[in-house]
């Protein structure tokens, strides 16, 4: 479990993260959702003891993370991909975390396997592609068999085996009962992986709720029927609570009702539709539309979706 | 005993995986043995010790030469090999920052003290050890060179005593100190320019004036004071009691990592 208390900030005049407080729990995963520059990597390392808090606290399994006296069977981060001694070989490198804790040369070996890096292990860090470098640290914080995994953009730079492995790692180390918290950009990552999503915004928290709860309340799904009826039906919508608005003579956007009520409504009043359509309110609209206030840098145009990379 | 789940993530047994003070030094060992830099730098040091200490005691006329001028010239190449240890401690911190590492480290080992512990136990270990060895070098060669001569130089001899324990002594601190400015500057550039300068270099310099506060300068720096602890004078000479050399070089042994460490717990890493 990490939790997270009125936790502050500042880099000289910006507060990167302003006054958050959540908690994450274990058995679940957790997405930590949020444009460049919201605060993700800075609250998580805050969480690592890493960089220091103007204020507020952040712990981790009962205890700030440095009190732990297993720190790496406690938590299993990943802060940066890049963070390896060019000139090691990946097999030296986690050999060498792992005798801080007196962890076996044959859990190294396990983690290199299971991360695909076998063929790798004795090259040096420093020639590794951006997708390497991401499984190398995936493996170094799998090292300890960790309780709560703390993972900063873990499918960044991933191949799409890569990107599926990490979601069903993610679902799987949840199901042991750990905590997994990870953070992303990307709202279809994020619900494809995560049960609960954190979503924060220039330093604040916009939300926080289950994926589904999310989806249901940011997004205010509306349905658009093309009918010649339009008036009467919009009567009708209104007793099953619905509410519509009429942008042309022969079309309402509904809200309120979902495609099923809205067409049931129809089948029942006896009115002729032309079109029944489920609008506009994907994962990724209603996540733009929460952040759309607190992205550090836009584009001169406006853009509907984030460019699925992932 | 590891089961598998869809994704293959083996679980472990965690029982007795701990992170203890001498974990923590087994895994800086590791650390400092896989840097690419390290076998090249305890080459050159050996190599310096050995040929300036043997190239020393070989140029004195063994007809009038002093077992105090002996020991003095066996320990000639520690003066300038020095640097070479505190440029591998130094290096041994500021690699941490040169790629991201620390942030990786500090997560196993988060207690900002052992951290820099750990690390201390290791540059004094390996200063040790090539210390000792560069000097038991230095003084084989010099046996060769007199054998035949009359000249013995007895390892009872308490000249020596004072040589070959002072010298790892001596050598051990200047290699903390080094560790110390690498943790407090986190660039390679700027440390190594900075134990570079301490070490061998300004004591050089600062010795071709006799101005009064230059002096003082001269002798309170860690390549003046450290010669006291292996009974010897250093280059220049120094007016101060052996006593206070001693405890100068012990303060820049030990002031830089301790600050190395309170700068690590406030700076964010």
């Amino acid at each position: 479990m990490i939790e997270v208390r009125g936790l502050s900030k500042s880099y000289g005049s910006t507060k990167a993260v302003d006054d958050i407080t959540f908690t994450v729990h274990e058995g679940s995963v957790t997405g930590f959702l949020g444009p460049n520059g919201a605060g993700k990597s800075t609250t998580m390392r805050m969480i690592m003891g890493l960089d220091r808090p103007d204020a507020g606290t952040a712990t981790v399994n009962g205890r700030p993370f440095a009190e732990h006296a297993s720190p790496l069977t406690e938590v299993g981060a990943l802060l940066d991909a890049k963070a390896a001694a060019p000139g090691r070989s990946a097999r030296d490198h986690l050999r060498m975390l792992a005798a801080t804790h007196g962890i076996p040369s044959t859990r190294v070996d396990e983690v290199i396997e299971v991360t695909g890096l076998s063929s790798v292990r004795r090259k040096r860090v420093g020639g590794f592609s951006l997708g390497m470098g991401q499984r190398l640290g995936i493996a170094t914080a799998l090292l300890g068999d960790p309780k709560t995994l703390i993972l900063d953009e873990p499918v960044n730079g991933l191949d799409p085996d890569g990107v599926l492995w990490v979601r069903t790692l993610a679902k799987d180390l949840a199901a042991q009962g750990r905590t997994v918290f990870l953070s992303s950009h990307l709202m279809s990552e994020v619900a494809l992986t995560a049960d609960r999503v954190i979503v924060i915004g220039r330093g604040r928290i916009l939300a926080d709720a289950t994926t589904d709860e999310f989806v249901a309340g940011a997004s205010g799904t509306s349905v658009r029927v093309r009918t010649p009826d339009a008036e009467r039906f919009a009567g009708l919508l209104a007793e099953k609570g619905g509410e519509a608005t009429r942008p042309e003579p022969n079309v309402l956007r509904v809200t309120g009702l979902d495609v099923a009520a809205v067409g049931a409504c129809a089948a029942a009043g006896g009115v002729e539709l032309q079109e029944l359509v489920a609008e506009g309110s994907t994962l990724e609209a209603a996540y733009m539309q929460l952040t759309a206030d607190s992205v550090e840098y836009t584009t001169g145009h406006t853009s509907t979706t984030e460019g699925d990379v992932a | 005993m590891s089961a598998t789940t869809t994704s293959g993530y083996p679980t472990a047994d965690t029982t007795g995986w701990a992170l203890t003070f001498g974990h923590a030094v087994r895994g800086e060992w590791i650390k400092i043995r896989t840097m690419r830099i390290t076998p090249w730098l305890a080459l050159a040091f050996l190599a310096i010790t050995v040929g300036m200490g043997a190239s020393s005691s070989a140029g004195a006329d063994p007809a009038v030469v002093t077992q105090e001028d002996l020991a003095t010239r066996l320990a000639a190449g520690l003066f300038v090999a020095q640097a070479v240890l505190a440029v591998l401690a130094a290096l041994s911190a500021t690699s941490e920052w040169a790629t991201g590492l620390v942030r990786v480290s500090l997560t196993a080992v988060p207690r900002r003290s052992l951290f820099v512990t750990a690390k201390a136990v290791v540059v004094v270990g390996i200063s040790v050890v090539l210390t000792i060895v560069g000097l038991v070098g230095a003084w084989a060669f010099s046996l060769v060179r007199y054998s035949g001569s009359g000249t013995t130089m007895d390892l009872a001899d308490p000249l020596y005593l004072w040589l070959f324990l002072g010298g790892p002594v001596f050598m051990a601190l200047i290699s903390t100190m080094g560790l110390g400015f690498g943790v407090l500057m986190r660039s390679a550039g700027a440390a190594v320019t900075t134990v570079v300068a301490l070490a061998p270099v300004l004591p050089v310099i600062l010795a071709a004036f006799s101005v009064d506060v230059i002096v003082t300068i001269r002798e309170l720096l860690p390549a003046s004071a450290g010669p006291a602890l292996m009974g010897q004078q250093p280059l220049g000479g120094s007016s101060l009691p052996v006593a206070v050399s001693i405890l100068v070089i012990v303060l820049w042994g030990v002031v830089p990592p301790l600050a190395g460490v309170l700068s690590l717990r406030r700076r964010d890493a």
